[in-house]
């Protein structure tokens, strides 16, 4: 998704732009699913609130704290060349955030709360998952970040924050949906 | 940044990346029109199928049956098929006609030569876009060959009848699903096209062209991606979700105590409403999505062959952006019989009406463009005034329909299938008549026969008001949408003769429509040729030859002047002061 040369398009603040684009057009999603789930509540007598297992805080700590690795990072690439160090340490951090989410649905799956269960796990699993997916395109733009950080490119700034507004909106979406469906 | 020599670019030699896998905006946007005129001539066929059935439904016709044993059992179309049809007709028209004509083709080719762009921001991103609804075209297609057919549940998909699978109809099987995986498909091609537009109009205009110096049609094309960027993920969350309910076992739609099929179903907890209001919030920003090109077109041509500027462009350009904003809020007003509060019908009510103020600015100031104006009678002008035309007789019913009180009467009658057809059907078909024929010359290089295209017009807009204006009766009566027959019902029968009229005038406005594809295939090889600026317009596209080169502006990027209307200035030798010419270097010193 390279912009083309001209005088008039300044590539950058194109990439900027699609990226706030791409996060309003992600919001709107989640807003439709988040409306659907409070709508669901009253519609029936059988709605139950989602306990909240000890997981979930261990896995929202390690993605905040992906988020602060991030920034660290974007800091640090301004500065000097190279890969740095916090970028990897994010791209860890977000994978074991995959693997906690994964964990956690083992967890619910012997607590009898599948997919089809009931609305609140369904709804539990679905938006979970649409977030994971972001989660995994977002690690997927961490691996091309790091991958394009090696040596000293003048676009090294910009691409990696573009890459980093993307993955603080994954902390962001995920405290919305844990306000959604646990509080 | 980069010196302007090095901006010139040539095409990309090899076919396929010319012609197949381009990245050319213009390549694109043809690309699009060539995939709407499919669909158009799929939808409109099927059209026809239907006004057989419903002007003849007990007339055998052994050739179809031939031609589809399935759906003509002993040569009547089966109800079943009939709802099938009615189904595919609605979303190839709908989806691959009128959402991507007007604003990815011939937005695609045009939104980024009236800024002075060379391109779009993102031209492979663009290419993806075309690509992926290609795919989700021929996923929709691959429906029809699948066990079961095509789904019946219409192109809303209304659950229960859409989230059951094959226990509730034919085509709720296998058909429903991949109708479902296409329109997911088209969500994301739609966002990304639109993405693109939004970051093309914003950051890619040539020097001096200010947002209020932009063409109406730039301001038409930009809206609408803005709504079809925030509406669509909207549609796709709720396409997951029935997807889930006809996959997964899930009951976000589904309610306790259905019987279908002579089963109880056992699965609860959902709610079919909640289905309405996540596809009418998309679906009624759809609408806009559909109408606020078009209503750019009409405004840039009106004014073009009225040889005077658009009467309030600030005002247009506010209304074309508040349209599309209340678009957003009354999604409400498609669900009045849904057992809705009073109140919250009253407050959807109230926000619906007030989509009449900007749609009232817009007409008043169409009309007051034409007001003491030199008028062409192009070819062109006569489908911009066909458009005008259809928004208001299509408008006015549709404030009859935003009141609840009159609504739970109309609603799912033909009075409703009436109002959608005029104003979303007609009019944004009119505009693509109309902006094929402003800007054929443009993108071939040879003008449309104006002779045919009168022919065109005249016949089509007298049969399409054959069509529509009766059946706002046979609405008023009480003949629902969706039933592939009447006769039954005592009290539509003497209105069989009214329907009968409907289908021969439905055939003919099909017939005409072979003069408007003869008028293309023949204009494209024999046609007149043209000039760079054949209509004395003022925009940028009108500056580069017909057509245009690749790199469109090639060496130079064009700088503007001016306002993109400014016809008939006084003081000037011509009647129209092209955007890019500088100021004072016309008038006599």
């Amino acid at each position: 998704m390279t912009a083309t040369v001209s005088r008039r398009n300044t590539p950058d603040k194109a990439l900027f732009m699609g990226m706030w684009l791409v996060i309003a057009a992600s919001c709107m999603m989640f807003t439709g699913l988040t409306s659907a789930y409070v709508a669901s509540q009253g519609l029936g007598p059988a709605w139950e609130q989602l306990s909240i297992r000890p997981l979930v805080f261990i896995n929202t700590a390690i993605l905040l704290l992906s988020s602060a690795t991030m920034e660290h990072a974007r800091r640090r690439a301004a500065r000097e060349p190279g890969v740095p160090s916090g970028l990897l340490v994010t791209l860890t951090l977000g994978i074991l955030f995959l693997a906690g989410q994964i964990a956690l649905f083992r967890q619910m799956g012997r607590a009898g709360y599948y997919l089809n269960t009931g609305r609140q796990s369904s709804f539990f699993y679905v938006l979970t998952s649409l977030h994971g997916l972001h989660v995994m395109a977002g690690l997927v733009a961490l691996a091309w970040l790091a991958h394009r950080l090696r040596g000293s490119n003048p676009r090294r700034a910009v691409r990696t924050n573009i890459v980093s507004l993307f993955w603080h909106f994954m902390g962001c979406l995920w405290i919305w949906l844990l306000l959604v469906l646990y509080a | 940044m980069t010196p302007d020599t090095a901006l010139h670019v040539d095409a990309p030699k090899s076919f396929l990346r010319r012609w197949i896998f381009s990245t050319d905006h213009k390549v694109i946007g043809i690309q699009y029109i060539l995939l709407g005129l499919f669909s158009a001539i799929l939808g409109t066929s099927l059209s026809m199928l239907m006004r057989l059935r419903l002007a003849w439904p007990e007339t055998h016709f052994p050739l179809l049956e031939k031609l589809m044993p399935e759906g003509f059992p002993g040569g009547v179309m089966s109800p079943e098929f009939y709802l099938a049809v009615l189904t595919i007709h609605g979303t190839i028209m709908v989806f691959f006609l009128l959402t991507t004509v007007p604003l990815a083709g011939f937005g695609n080719y045009f939104l980024p030569i009236q800024i002075g762009a060379r391109d779009m921001a993102f031209p492979v991103l663009n290419m993806l876009s075309f690509w992926t609804t290609f795919v989700a075209l021929l996923v929709l297609l691959a429906s029809l060959f699948v066990e079961g057919g095509a789904p019946i549940s219409g192109w809303t998909v209304y659950p229960p009848l859409s989230a059951l699978g094959k226990i509730a109809g034919p085509g709720l099987g296998a058909g429903q699903t991949l109708w479902l995986c296409s329109i997911a498909t088209f969500c994301a091609g739609s966002m990304m096209g639109a993405l693109n537009f939004i970051v093309t109009t914003l950051n890619m205009r040539t020097a001096g062209m200010s947002l209020m110096r932009m063409p109406l049609t730039v301001w038409g094309w930009f809206t609408a991606a803005s709504v079809a960027l925030l509406a669509f993920p909207v549609l796709l969350g709720g396409g997951i979700l029935l997807l889930l309910d006809r996959l997964a076992g899930t009951s976000f739609f589904l309610a306790a105590g259905m019987v279908v099929s002579s089963k109880v179903i056992t699965r609860s907890g959902g709610s079919p409403i909640l289905w309405q209001h996540l596809f009418w919030f998309f679906g009624h920003p759809e609408v806009y999505i559909i109408i606020l090109p078009g209503m750019g077109v009409t405004s840039h041509i009106l004014s073009t062959f009225s040889r005077k500027p658009v009467f309030a462009y600030k005002a247009m350009v506010l209304a074309i952006f508040s349209i599309g904003f209340i678009g957003f809020i009354v999604w409400g007003h498609h669900m009045f019989a849904s057992g809705m509060s009073p109140v919250v019908g009253m407050v959807f009510s109230l926000l619906t009406l007030t989509v009449g103020v900007p749609s009232a600015i817009k007409v008043f100031n169409w009309l007051a463009t034409l007001w003491g104006g030199r008028i062409q009678c192009t070819a062109a002008m006569l489908y911009a005034l066909g458009f005008v035309s259809f928004f208001v007789s299509g408008g006015v019913t549709g404030l009859l329909l935003a009141q609840p009180a009159i609504d739970v009467y109309f609603h799912d009658t033909y009075f409703v299938v009436a109002h959608f057809h005029i104003i979303m059907g007609l009019a944004a078909v009119f505009s693509i008549f109309a902006a094929l024929q402003f800007w054929f010359p443009k993108m071939f290089g040879r003008h449309m026969s104006e002779t045919l295209g009168k022919l065109h017009f005249w016949i089509t807009i007298v049969a399409v008001y054959a069509i529509f204006i009766p059946m706002h009766f046979l609405g008023m009566a009480g003949a629902p949408r969706r039933y592939a027959q009447f006769t039954e019902f005592v009290y539509l029968r003497n209105l069989q003769g009214l329907a009968t009229h409907i289908s021969w005038a439905a055939f003919l406005a099909g017939a005409a429509q072979l003069i408007l594809l003869f008028n293309i295939f023949y204009s494209l090889w024999k046609g007149k040729k043209t000039i760079d600026n054949p209509w004395s317009a003022t925009t940028l596209e009108w500056v580069i030859s017909s057509p245009p080169p690749h790199d469109n502006f090639g060496d130079t990027d064009p700088v503007v002047h001016r306002g993109p209307y400014e016809y008939s200035v006084p003081g000037d030798p011509t009647d129209f002061t092209l955007q890019t010419t500088a100021p004072d270097s016309r008038r006599p010193q």
